[in-house]
């Protein structure tokens, strides 16, 4: 292991966990969020010199790009019920369902918030990194970091409406 | 919010998923070393102008102006004056940040002019881009700093922002607590912070830049847009060293200077390329500060006129040959400038 490397095999585990997070929260699938992990954790090695010193949102920011990336390529594919026991999707239940919708609805709400708002959510609450991580990363205060959030959530629970029910249509989402 | 979506299962990466990752880096980043040289060309014939390398068809999608410009030099010398519009490009903006930037035999150089410094009419220069356009602009350089402009390349500030987000943001080290309430940044202390679009554009606008007083208060950048011009060169040599580009993001770049650059009708794609190699394979780029003194006109407006060290400098850029010595008079304008910036180690 040469300097280049310095870091990276002890952190590894935790990145990739941000990075699967991420992954998982957007796209609903194992394989896929293993997928986005193992990607963003790739380039995070390409580029590990100028990565280490704020690996966190980088990784978790890289690992949502290619997590929507993905979601925009695949038309949302709902688990539907189904009985043949070769079919993946078998099995799942209406709640199942309902879960997919949501997720989709939430994804579709994000993809459409203003760049900072955008920015602010997917660092705090897609990464769940800490508020002053978030504020080094974005170049501002925490105060401002907490505005942001503030005015993201508002405008994303309005999109779903007050029970989280999805409002968007969802075949109408690109 | 987002919890409820968690993996019920959890994650725990086992020694494929480890192995994979680092084989995978390990073929990136040697595609990378052989791409670099490309990439920086590349960006920087993005940066320059406008159009991608790798995308046919992007070059008609930019605009061009009819912008009369001096013809080629025989030694293939050129300056290109880079423009900052402080609005959208076709709706009478003002300049906001001038620049020349120059290639000639010893690399390339570039030089910010002043906003407040005023033409041998007494008009400010930045004036000339709404009022009579370009062309005006282009002719007020040449009048005013006595050398030629081969190329002319305008952004406007919502371009500026997506060039920095689509670069992957800016990365600065901060050395204090700063804040400018007119263009909204905000700093604080931090070894590495990175600069998304918004933040780097009001940044670079900046002109009343103030430094937090351990008493309490604020003290003010006294050199105004010089010290701002400071800061710019600052982000500049930084944002250079930091662009990495790969094709997607130069389609990213030529889609966004389609919508939001303009370029004089002399620069099509193999120009540009050709210029980009220019930049790419010379030196790196050198900043260069015009020397400017203060002064007042019959309305009591403050502005800035060309300082006696300006000619040495001018020479440089292909303006008449100066009788002084080279290395004039140190530049006093800039005393007092705050420039709490450098280019990030992370």
């Amino acid at each position: 292991m040469d300097a280049h490397d310095h870091g990276y095999d002890e952190r590894f585990d935790a990145l990739a966990a941000i990075a699967y997070r991420v992954g998982y929260r957007v796209l609903g699938d194992r394989g896929d969020a293993q997928d986005v992990a193992q990607e963003a954790m790739a380039r995070a090695y390409a580029r590990w010199p100028s990565v280490a010193g704020h690996a966190e949102p980088w990784v978790a920011r890289v690992a949502t790009n290619l997590a929507i990336g993905r979601w925009r390529k695949r038309r949302p594919s709902l688990p539907l019920l189904s009985t043949d026991p070769g079919d993946p999707a078998a099995g799942a239940t209406p709640d199942d369902q309902a879960r997919a919708l949501e997720r989709h609805g939430l994804v579709a709400a994000l993809v459409r918030l203003p760049r900072r708002q955008q920015e602010v959510v997917v660092l705090r609450y897609l990464a769940d990194l800490p508020e002053r991580a978030v504020a080094e990363q974005l170049g501002t205060t925490v105060g401002s970091v907490k505005q942001h959030a503030h005015r993201a959530m508002a405008r994303l629970r309005q999109e779903l409406g007050e029970h989280g029910e999805v409002v968007a249509d969802v075949r109408a989402v690109r | 919010m987002f919890e409820q979506f968690d993996d019920p299962a959890g994650f725990r990466p086992d020694g494929d998923f480890r192995v994979g990752a680092r084989r995978r880096g390990a073929r990136l980043r040697r595609r990378r070393r052989v791409a670099t040289g490309l990439a920086s060309l590349s960006v920087v014939a993005a940066v320059v102008g406008g159009a991608a390398l790798y995308v046919d068809g992007r070059d008609d999608a930019i605009d061009r102006v009819d912008v009369g410009t001096a013809p080629p030099d025989a030694s293939g010398d050129l300056n290109v004056l880079l423009v900052g519009a402080d609005g959208p490009l076709d709706e009478g903006a003002r300049a906001d940040s001038i620049a020349v930037l120059r290639l000639d035999g010893e690399g390339s150089r570039i030089l910010s002019v002043p906003r407040d410094l005023v033409d041998t009419d007494g008009a400010r220069l930045n004036q000339a881009l709404a009022t009579g356009g370009a062309q005006a602009l282009v002719d007020a350089v040449t009048g005013t700093l006595g050398i030629p402009v081969h190329h002319y390349v305008a952004i406007d500030p919502a371009g500026f922002v997506d060039l920095v987000d689509t670069a992957g943001g800016l990365r600065l080290a901060v050395d204090g607590t700063y804040q400018d309430e007119a263009s909204g940044i905000f700093l604080s202390p931090s070894d590495c912070a990175t600069f998304d679009g918004e933040a780097a554009l009001a940044l670079a606008r900046s002109r009343q830049l103030q430094r937090a007083q351990p008493g309490g208060g604020w003290a003010t950048d006294p050199t105004g847009d010089l010290g701002r011009i400071a800061r710019q060169h600052v982000m500049l040599g930084a944002a250079l060293d930091q662009l990495d580009a790969d094709p997607v993001t130069i389609d990213r770049l030529s889609r966004l200077l389609a919508d939001h650059a303009a370029v004089d009708d002399g620069l099509d794609l193999p120009r540009l390329v050709q210029l980009g190699t220019r930049i790419a394979s010379g030196p790196p780029l050198v900043t260069v500060t015009l020397p400017v003194v203060g002064a007042r006109q019959p309305s009591g407006a403050a502005v800035l006129e060309l300082a006696p060290g300006a000619a040495t400098v001018l020479a440089g850029f292909g303006g008449a040959p100066s009788g002084a010595p080279p290395g004039g008079p140190p530049d006093e304008g800039l005393r007092g400038a705050l420039v709490p910036i450098r280019p990030a180690d992370c």
